[in-house]
């Protein structure tokens, strides 16, 4: 990048200068900056289009998937203790929705500068798996900020409340003017990105694919958005794409047979690492989430009990590990901390946990879910029943498989596609809990949350979050006002 | 820190009804006869600070945790004395137990009742500090509340150890993949097939380790043996792994694990008088399948025999030998063999040169588990091979074994009693009802 602009108002100022001494002074970079002039470049620059923070604090405390332990029980943090009670984030501490929409447009500056270079830049055919992967990047870093910032995608719906800006070009000014647009405009950008960046998406363009939108981990991005979309069909073939040969039972999370069986450490060690057949995306993330042993909201003595023999129809428990740090702060146990250490001689440094983003997982949930939307209820069932043979301790396929009168009794629900879908959302619930997905599920379904709270005395009140409440859209950071972008309405 | 399940009962109480006049809201009196017998008893000796009058600073603020009754904190913190730290000062010496003992002692009243349906026994922090709740129920003339208090003690020393050396990393791998913190919906049977000695021990390693410790030192060998017995095959390997995981852990601090076991095994047995640490107890649970006697080994040279038994004993086997002039059968050793909790088989195993036989001849045999006293009846003989070797001897095992055996009632116990640590957990015997010099006894077998 050249100084050009620099050079032309010195040249208006500067009476005194020769233009031919600015010139060969100005030819020179006053700094070492990298030039994003090769593949190698591009890709290096790519690989920081994901966020670096996370959503699980705020996702997780305002879902119903946190509890009141009780008063004095546990240690209070404000990103925790502020979500859970409905009340919007304030600062950009780790964890809190501000640092989480900083990371999201860290992402998106990264992913359109490297989209700049690529188009400044002739770099070949080569580049193109870099592209899609710059595009599909950009498009999940926009897409996570509509769900979290904006009042959720309504199918068929008009949709024009606001959306979040969509930023398609680097930043050259120190603040620029933003439109948040609407949902429906956001979606839109969001779909355009995600289908021309998965036309050029490459599985072998990595040495670790995990840490990058390969065509699985982009399917299953698609497989999640489209859910949204209620775009059934959609979703469906997605889904389908994610796993080699429709084999989903050999690439699910396997929980009660590997993960099972592995000591507590081992499981941990396991859990996010990059060999994980299930997982399809993973990312560092700068959080502390791992270290939130004991807080006061979180997975505690009620939570438990979805694990147990009670919390599903088959009457056996599922096969997780459950840990505590002393009861009632249990644990799922799910993030090991990576920590680096600025300094090899003092134990300071920065605590990170990598992120399973999409999973295979979700993805065959997705499917299910779709399936049932559709009506095509043996199919919903068929892809439930591949999901809880991995989940649950000594399942018998000839007697806990799900049928629709075991699930009907034990949901007492008599519409089958409500009742299946019950299904899928508490088994997604269970599965993915302190990874913050039950809140994508909530604000998609309209689930009203209820969250118990203690006073002083330790008496226990409810409140209820209701479906057009409007706390269910996270408060958009204040800094953002700057760039003209509203806050949402409380 | 040690928990235990609430059983789920109704209890209908009483409306309170108290005149808040007639009492003494807080009247602390410095320097009781109490305060004094715990300066020099603890705090003079081992520089241990015994907290008993209530404050809320150590329970923490999110409980309500009742404050402890005076007259309970004596004999509480005696045990203390008698059953943890004066074993441990005899085995491990003194410099370590005034080194490692925590510093401080706090003691409560009730429980500090948790939200999973079970409520907090005891509390051990920083390996300076043991918290004892739930003191109050603690009934000095209930031997199983006695030794159920020392256990919780030896639960939550061990995991002060644990906090100054670590614990063996091999432990925690031994069952590592049932390990639930929703311990209180496991079963005592799941935990037990599983592996563990209770169903806290299967909440996570730390615990796992101190109830193995505690309950190998507190209810002593043949109360584990026989929950490795009950279990499966795979949860028995597992308990017994653990039993040698805990006894390495200890030898690697200096310390002879069966030696420390002994020492609290002989307070809870002849002091506490703790009927499950009987041996009589485990002949009625027909723990034990054999006794096995020979009187050539050492341990009778060491220990002793009563004359009342060798003279048989030697009688028969010269009559063994004396049987064939050519064979030259040994008598190798007399084995009693409790087939059921009734039906008793007497063996005798004699050898040639070459070969060992069993010579087998029936009993009943009745245990009274109260009093001890075991009666030997004989029967009529099974039949097969061994029943049939043990034809040759007939007369003179009428003549010397069965007549010592029978007619008589004698009273089962962990015989000798100068037994060492070696073979603390692997003697037992019989002694005449009213003589005890009149006695035999011998190793111990829990297979038949």
């Amino acid at each position: 990048m050249k100084l050009n602009k620099i050079h032309i108002l010195l040249f208006g100022l500067g009476v005194m200068f020769s233009t031919q001494s600015c010139n060969k002074y100005l030819d020179t970079e006053p700094d070492n900056r990298t030039q994003i002039n090769t593949v190698e470049k591009v890709a290096q620059l790519v690989t920081t289009a994901y966020p670096g923070r996370d959503y699980y604090y705020f996702a997780e405390s305002a879902s119903d998937n946190a509890e009141d332990k009780g008063n004095g029980v546990g240690g209070l943090d404000d990103v925790i203790s502020r979500p859970y009670n409905w009340q919007d984030v304030i600062g950009d501490a780790t964890g809190s929705t501000t640092s989480y929409w900083n990371s999201c447009y860290e992402a998106i500056a990264a992913a359109n500068q490297a989209l700049e270079a690529i188009e400044k830049q002739n770099l070949g055919n080569a580049v193109l798996p870099y592209k899609g992967e710059a595009l599909v990047a950009r498009a999940y870093a926009h897409f996570m900020l509509v769900t979290f910032f904006s009042k959720v995608y309504t199918i068929g719906g008009a949709n024009d409340s606001p959306g979040i800006p969509y930023v398609t070009a680097p930043e050259t000014k120190v603040i620029v003017q933003y439109d948040r647009g609407t949902v429906k405009s956001t979606y839109e950008k969001i779909e355009k990105d995600l289908v021309e960046g998965m036309a050029l998406l490459s599985a072998s363009a990595y040495s670790v694919p995990k840490y990058h939108f390969t065509p699985a981990a982009a399917h299953a991005f698609a497989s999640r958005f489209y859910l949204f979309k209620g775009e059934w069909q959609k979703v469906i073939d997605e889904s389908s794409a994610t796993v080699p040969g429709g084999d989903f039972f050999n690439n699910l999370r396997p929980v009660n047979s590997t993960y099972r069986s592995a000591g507590t450490e081992d499981f941990r060690t396991m859990f996010t690492r990059s060999d994980q057949k299930s997982t399809l995306l993973l990312t560092e993330q700068y959080s502390g989430w791992q270290r939130q042993t004991s807080p006061r909201y979180g997975y505690g003595i009620n939570m438990v009990k979805m694990f147990s023999a009670a919390g599903n129809f088959t009457g056996k428990p599922r096969a997780d590990k459950i840990l505590s740090y002393g009861v009632p702060h249990y644990t799922t146990y799910k993030f090991k901390e990576y920590f680096h250490r600025t300094s090899p001689g003092a134990d300071i440094g920065f605590p990170y946990l990598i992120a399973p983003l999409l999973t295979v997982d979700e993805s065959l949930l997705n499917r299910a879910e779709a399936y049932a939307q559709l009506g095509q209820f043996d199919n919903a069932l068929r892809d439930m029943n591949i999901f809880l043979s991995t989940k649950i301790s000594n399942y018998s396929a000839s007697s806990d498989a799900a049928t629709l009168p075991k699930i009907t009794a034990f949901y007492s629900i008599s519409d089958p596609k409500e009742v299946i879908i019950k299904l899928i959302l508490e088994s997604k619930k269970a599965e993915f809990l302190q990874e913050g997905l039950r809140w994508l599920d909530i604000i998609r379904h309209g689930l009203t949350v209820r969250h118990n709270k203690y006073d002083a005395l330790g008496r226990e009140t409810f409140d209820d979050l209701g479906p057009t409440d409007l706390r269910r859209v996270f408060q958009i950071p204040q800094e953002a006002l700057l760039s003209n972008v509203p806050q949402n309405p409380r | 820190m040690l928990i235990v399940v609430l059983a789920n009962s109704c209890k209908k109480e009483d409306p309170l009804n108290v005149d808040f006049s007639q009492y003494n809201i807080d009247n602390p009196v410095a320097n009781t006869a109490l305060d004094k017998w715990l300066t020099t008893t603890f705090l003079d000796e081992y520089n241990i600070d015994v907290i008993y009058r209530y404050n809320r600073f150590y329970h923490g603020d999110d409980r309500d945790v009742a404050a402890v009754k005076v007259d309970k904190v004596q004999a509480q913190m005696q045990t203390v004395l008698e059953g943890f730290i004066l074993p441990y000062r005899k085995i491990a010496g003194t410099a370590f137990i005034k080194k490692m003992v925590p510093k401080q002692f706090v003691l409560f009243g009730s429980g500090s009742y948790n939200p999973d349906n079970s409520y907090t026994l005891a509390t051990a922090a920083a390996g300076r500090n043991i918290t004892i709740y739930a003191v109050n129920d603690f009934n000095v003339n209930a031997p199983g509340d006695v030794v159920g208090k020392l256990k919780t003690i030896h639960h939550e020393f061990t995991h002060t150890l644990n906090q100054i050396v670590p614990m063996p990393d091999d432990f925690q791998l031994i069952t590592k993949s049932t390990y639930l913190a929703t311990w209180t919906t496991t079963s005592d049977a799941t935990a037990r097939d599983n592996g563990y000695v209770t169903p806290y021990a299967s909440s996570q390693p730390g615990e796992d380790f101190a109830e193995t410790v505690s309950h190998l030192l507190a209810f002593g060998q043949a109360w584990f043996d026989a929950r490795a017995n009950s279990s499966t095959a795979v949860g028995k390997a597992a308990l017994k792994a653990k039993e040698a995981s805990v006894v390495q852990y200890f030898t690697n601090m200096g310390i002879d694990f069966r030696a420390l076991q002994m020492e609290v095994q002989n307070i809870v047995r002849n002091q506490y008088k703790y009927q499950q640490a009987s041996f009589r107890y485990w002949m009625g649970q027909n723990l034990f399948k054999t006794m096995t006697i020979n009187l050539e080994d050492g341990i009778y040279a060491a220990n002793g025999i009563s004359s009342d038994f060798a003279t048989p004993y030697n009688t028969f086997k010269a009559a063994v030998l004396a049987y064939s002039s050519t064979q030259k059968y040994h008598l190798d050793y007399i084995q009693l063999r409790f087939e059921s909790a009734t039906i008793l088989t007497v063996r005798a195993a004699f050898s040639n040169a070459t070969t060992q036989y069993f010579g087998d001849y029936s009993f009943n045999y009745t245990v009274n588990t109260t009093s001890g006293a075991v009666t030997f009846i004989k029967v009529a003989n099974g039949t097969g091979t061994t029943f049939n070797n043990g034809t040759l001897f007939t007369s003179s095992f009428t003549n010397t074994i069965q007549a010592y055996l029978t007619g008589k009632t004698f009273v089962a116990d962990w015989l000798p009693s100068t037994i060492t640590s070696a073979n603390y957990n692997s003697y037992g015997g019989f002694y005449l009802q009213g003589t005890p010099t009149n006695n035999f006894y011998g190793l111990l077998g829990q297979t038949l």
